[in-house]
């Protein structure tokens, strides 16, 4: 039997125990409450067992609160519900299965975890959303009524620099920014007249010599407006001509032919070049392929010291001589003298 | 809401479910009523299992995808193992529960999960699939799998209840079981006083203590026992066989 039957197999064992917990309970339950059904005994084991598993953080997490009509404050071990009561239990119950450390995060899970569910329609969590939906929909009613309604800054006070916080504070009723800002530029003093906007005279420097500030909008309206067309800010920078249309936009097919060609012709090198590194130079004799390196083996003294005296490899203990040098005949080593033993 | 006459009394069970089941019994024994244990929200969801072609199709085909060939894992490089052939993530059942429930509370798998037991799929279905793809992908030993199985099957279950849905639990079109259960139940139970009642009357029990001397006087009019006098002999059982 292959490890997918076997685990399916125990699976349905699992299943069948839980059936037969939930026959065994109905049974347990009846003798105290006349008249349950089955699937409401199977609905509390459900609960329970949630409890049990989760430290009652998983019910928290849907949505139950306290006095919710649901299952009570699961988080809290001092919930007034059946899970608050349980907690206890549980916690101490899964000291060897979960901790109290999945608490945390399944509360901090359980906002969007229950909006989840009431997008879904669930009404069983329906009334956990109902607490929290109102308050996100008159918190955005609240914030903007005052910003539409507040006073805007006046021109003497934008030009003292004065903080609209510190104004909307003193007048107690806000200030509108909305307002302020389109007011307050449209009243500005005369305008950056042509001439100084060619001159690149800055508006802060001219509006400090007038005194009553600069109205920027008016200011480059009336650039416009007097027939001068400025350059653009590329054409400014490189101080050149205008550019003329590209290459591409004037002839498009050409463009499209040299970049297939080029395309091509780049895909083809890089091809080349990639299997030249793979392979190898065919012409030079010898040599080893691109992307080899240098083995380490290569690099072997022992190795190095046998191909300078053309020895193979594998007889190079024939060959091992100890101080045997020419001088001394260059004598195998087994063959050498040794002491004589009487 | 009843307040409860007492605090929960410590249970130890190697079972989650007999766990669960005397959780509910000491609740109702503290003083919950079963009410407040399980409210009701009304009509369940029914997530009936309905059958699809193209489904069955999609089976099919992807069955006919060709398998392994045997023993091709024996020609596998031994330096190069399956996730599940390593050492798992989590070897501590605990670790592990801690894990798939942390995955199984995040809102898109709940999501997914409510809508999965609202078309028919069987609780035990899902755990399976969740516990087994992770245990392909090496979190798990197919021990620690097998541990977790009840508690996963059982959070997936609250989970169905909490979106008031009436699920299967095994493979099968199973969700009415109980309630079969229920009705075979109070037929049985009728039945059984039937019985009851019938045996009684057949032995005679109904009689006893009842004897012309205690019967008052005056409860039956007198124009009626004097019928019934006249008329002694003639009057027939209700039971008696009919002539013919």
């Amino acid at each position: 039997m292959g490890l997918f039957k076997s685990i399916k197999k125990a699976f349905k064992k699992v299943t069948r125990g839980i059936k037969k917990v939930v026959k065994g309970v109905v049974k347990g339950v009846k003798k105290v409450v006349k008249k349950i059904s089955s699937s409401k005994i199977l609905k509390a084991l459900a609960i329970a067992a949630a409890i049990v598993v989760t430290g009652g953080a998983a019910l928290g997490a849907m949505g139950a609160t306290t006095g919710a009509g649901l299952f009570g404050s699961a988080a809290a071990a001092g919930g007034t519900g059946f899970a608050g009561w349980m907690t206890g239990t549980a916690a101490s119950l899964t000291s060897t299965t979960l901790g109290a450390t999945l608490a945390a995060p399944f509360t901090a899970l359980g906002s969007a975890i229950g909006s989840t569910a009431l997008a879904l329609g669930v009404p069983a969590i329906s009334n956990a959303g109902a607490v929290a939906l109102p308050t996100v929909s008159t918190g955005a009613t609240i914030a903007s009524t005052p910003l539409t309604a507040g006073a805007p800054l006046t021109e003497a006070q934008i030009l003292a620099r004065a903080n609209p916080a510190t104004v909307a504070a003193s007048t107690g009723q806000g200030v509108s920014l909305s307002s302020t800002v389109p007011t307050a530029l449209s009243t500005g003093a005369s305008p950056l007249t042509q001439s100084q906007i060619i001159a690149g005279v800055n508006p802060a420097t001219a509006a400090a010599s007038t005194g009553t500030g600069v109205a920027i909008a008016d200011t480059t309206a009336q650039a416009f407006a007097s027939g001068y067309t400025p350059q653009t800010t590329a054409e400014i920078l490189s101080s050149s001509t205008p550019a003329s249309a590209s290459f591409a936009s004037k002839y498009p097919k050409t463009t499209q032919f040299l970049t297939n060609v080029g395309t091509g012709v780049a895909t083809s090198v890089a091809t080349g070049y990639a299997m030249q590194q793979l392979a190898g130079d065919p012409e030079e004799t010898g040599s080893m392929a691109g992307l080899r390196t240098e083995g380490a083996s290569s690099f072997d003294p022992l190795r190095v010291y046998a191909a300078e005296r053309g020895i193979a490899d594998a007889d190079i203990s024939k060959y091992f001589t100890f101080g045997n040098t020419a001088e001394a005949g260059n004598m195998p080593l087994f063959q050498q003298q040794t002491i004589g033993v009487a | 809401m009843a307040q409860p006459t007492r605090g929960p009394r410590p249970i130890v069970s190697d079972s989650i479910s007999d766990v669960a089941a005397q959780s509910v019994l000491d609740g109702l024994d503290a003083g919950f009523t079963i009410d407040e244990i399980a409210p009701d929200n009304g009509p369940k969801i029914r997530g009936e299992a309905r059958f699809n072609q193209e489904g069955l199709d999609e089976v099919v085909s992807l069955s006919a995808q060709g398998r392994p060939i045997p023993g091709q894992s024996l020609v596998n490089d031994p330096a190069q193992p399956y996730m599940w052939e390593q050492p798992p993530e989590f070897a501590n059942p605990k670790d592990a529960l801690d894990y798939m429930v942390g995955l199984i509370m995040q809102p898109d798998a709940m999501k997914e999960i409510v809508g999965a037991l609202a078309n028919g799929a069987a609780v035990a279905d899902i755990a399976m699939v969740m516990l087994y793809t992770k245990f392909t992908e090496g979190k798990f030993n197919p021990d620690v799998l097998l541990l977790l199985a009840e508690p996963v099957m059982y959070v997936i279950m609250a989970i169905g209840e909490e979106a008031n849905i009436k699920y299967n639990i095994e493979d099968s079109n199973d969700l009415d079981e109980f309630d079969e259960d229920d009705n075979e139940e109070e037929i049985e139970g009728k039945l059984n006083e039937f019985r009851n009642v019938f045996e009684d009357i057949k032995n005679g029990t109904t009689k006893k203590g009842i004897e012309p001397s205690k019967i008052q006087s005056g409860v039956v009019p007198q124009n009626i026992l004097d019928k019934v006098k006249e008329q002694g002999p003639e009057i027939r059982s209700l039971l008696s066989k009919g002539e013919e």
